[in-house]
């Protein structure tokens, strides 16, 4: 129970931290509503001349598909750099020999960055996907607490990649080409601009088992076309992915602390 | 007059290999940027592969179309940022009264001021913007000369508009936050089949942010030759360029010095 108490405080601290710049973030989803407003004229193209319904999305879905995997997208935390700098300039030293597990404090010290992200890109999200294409269709109210669950296993399992990735810099000067080609494969095959329906059906089962579509694919295929039988199956994955990066970052920092040369002080 | 051009373009031609010089001094970094924007760009293939997989055109473009949109929009953005490096750093100069060292060197301000940098992962854009063309229209030399005209007057289109909200800072104080948003419109409204603009929009794209002439009338004269169109461009070019150095030149006049003292090596 300490231990948890623990945490919480280092995730009040963040929250607090990052309350103070609501309205900064708020200023900045501007560029979230520019590409949701050009990928909207985009489909409403593609839809008048191939009909009502592609791969099983109507426009509305497709766009609401595409805010929520903004959504997960854009409320990463900024835990990539600052694993590195940590690392970098030494200042993990001062780290490891405090009460706590590096991980966890990343995790927890990240949550109330990542809170305040997803508050203000759900703002944002709903108001940009209400005023392009109306409401949601067939949404019911009882299974938004259900999309909220994997909307935020989206979240983590990015962050604990992220730390993954981030914690190689124990061993590589340079690791920030992990971090694009990462990037780009949840861009690509985890269907952030385009839903793995509409993929070659080759690629569409090889994707569906990687983890990069259940960080955004599985989190907005889920909010547009929900079924209890979907949820389970979604979560089940997330839950696996997210134990399978977490241990893997627990590995990695336990490895690269026993490898941590730091000079000066 | 003519003169006068060909010392510019010395200027031009000078800094340019002292910053390619500069830039090769650290080869392996050189090497890995100019790489990692390639494949960084490339994923975006990816993406109108999976579209066109589903549907024959998109607003009257087909993948080629598309692809040649792209490598238009990237090597201008390329060439734009290789020999202009500093375009983008204006704004911040005016604010922190550093146009000082530039004014009293006998050489036309403007050019010496964006010529003075470059960076080094537009070489990545550039590159890339080529290697698409070639790879979705074969070589054929007329076609490919058209091509790198393209490009050079999509960069003088995309620096005009730089230096333009950049100049803004003479008029109106710090106009970094504007520059930035344009020129991320400039980017997003080139790179997408035209069609797909409808009203006040596509008259944005043919005015105040003129992407049209950076990718969409280049595009339709590659496709179908028209001296109508070619006339057009040429003309749009020539517009922007002089309003934009004029723009410059008549906010110039309203600078004011700072006690800032800068040594330009």
């Amino acid at each position: 129970m300490k231990k948890i108490t623990k945490y919480s405080y280092i995730t009040k601290i963040s929250l607090s931290n990052n309350l103070v710049y609501f309205g900064d973030f708020l200023a900045r989803n501007f560029f979230f509503v520019f590409i949701i407003y050009i990928y909207m004229m985009l489909w409403t193209n593609i839809y008048g001349s191939k009909g009502d319904n592609i791969a099983g999305f109507t426009l509305n879905q497709m766009i609401w598909y595409l805010v929520v995997t903004e959504i997960v997208t854009l409320s990463r935390s900024n835990v990539f750099n600052e694993v590195n700098q940590d690392v970098k300039n030494g200042n993990i030293a001062y780290m490891l020999n405090k009460p706590y597990n590096y991980i966890l404090y990343c995790f927890s010290n990240s949550l109330g960055e990542m809170g305040v992200k997803l508050l203000t890109n759900a703002i944002v999200g709903l108001i940009i996907g209400v005023l392009c294409v109306g409401p949601l269709k067939n949404f019911n109210f009882i299974h938004l607490p259900f999309i909220i669950i994997s909307i935020l296993l989206g979240i983590f399992i990015n962050f604990f990649i992220h730390i993954s990735l981030s914690l190689t810099s124990f061993w590589l000067e340079e690791n920030s080409a992990f971090f694009w080609i990462y990037s780009k494969l949840v861009f690509t095959l985890g269907g952030m601009l385009i839903p793995l329906e509409l993929f070659p059906e080759w690629l569409k089962n090889i994707s569906l088992n990687l983890p990069f579509a259940y960080v955004t694919y599985a989190p907005a295929k889920l909010a547009v076309n929900f079924s209890f039988d979907r949820f389970l199956y979604t979560v089940a994955f997330q839950i696996m992915y997210l134990g399978i990066f977490f241990l893997l970052s627990m590995g990695i920092f336990r490895k690269g602390a026993k490898a941590l040369n730091v000079n000066g002080g | 007059m003519l003169m006068e051009v060909k010392r510019n373009l010395k200027l031009i031609a000078m800094y340019f290999k002292f910053n390619l010089s500069a830039s090769m001094e650290y080869r392996t970094s050189f090497l890995t940027q100019t790489l990692g924007m390639i494949i960084n760009n490339a994923s975006f293939i990816f993406f109108w592969w999976i579209l066109f997989e589903n549907v024959e055109s998109i607003g009257g473009y087909g993948f080629k179309q598309v692809m040649i949109l792209w490598a238009i929009s990237y090597s201008s953005y390329g060439i734009t940022f290789i020999l202009f490096g500093n375009v983008r750093n204006i704004s911040r100069m005016i604010v922190n009264g550093e146009l000082d060292s530039y004014l009293l060197q006998p050489k036309d301000v403007l050019l010496n001021i964006i010529s003075s940098s470059t960076v080094v992962s537009a070489w990545g854009d550039l590159f890339y913007g080529i290697i698409l063309f070639i790879g979705v229209s074969g070589f054929h030399l007329g076609e490919f000369m058209l091509f790198l005209l393209f490009c050079i007057t999509a960069s003088l289109i995309f620096s005009s508009l730089i230096i333009f909200t950049n100049s803004l800072t003479f008029y109106m104080g710090n106009s970094q936050g504007i520059s930035n948003l344009v020129m991320e419109f400039m980017i997003s409204f080139s790179i997408y089949p035209e069609g797909v603009y409808k009203g006040f929009v596509k008259f944005i794209i043919y005015t105040l942010v003129p992407a049209a002439f950076v990718s969409f009338v280049p595009v339709r004269i590659l496709t179908s030759f028209s001296w109508k169109w070619f006339t057009i461009l040429i003309l749009a070019v020539i517009a922007w360029t002089v309003f934009s150095y004029r723009f410059f030149y008549n906010g110039l006049k309203k600078y004011e010095s700072g006690n800032l003292i800068i040594s330009k090596l």
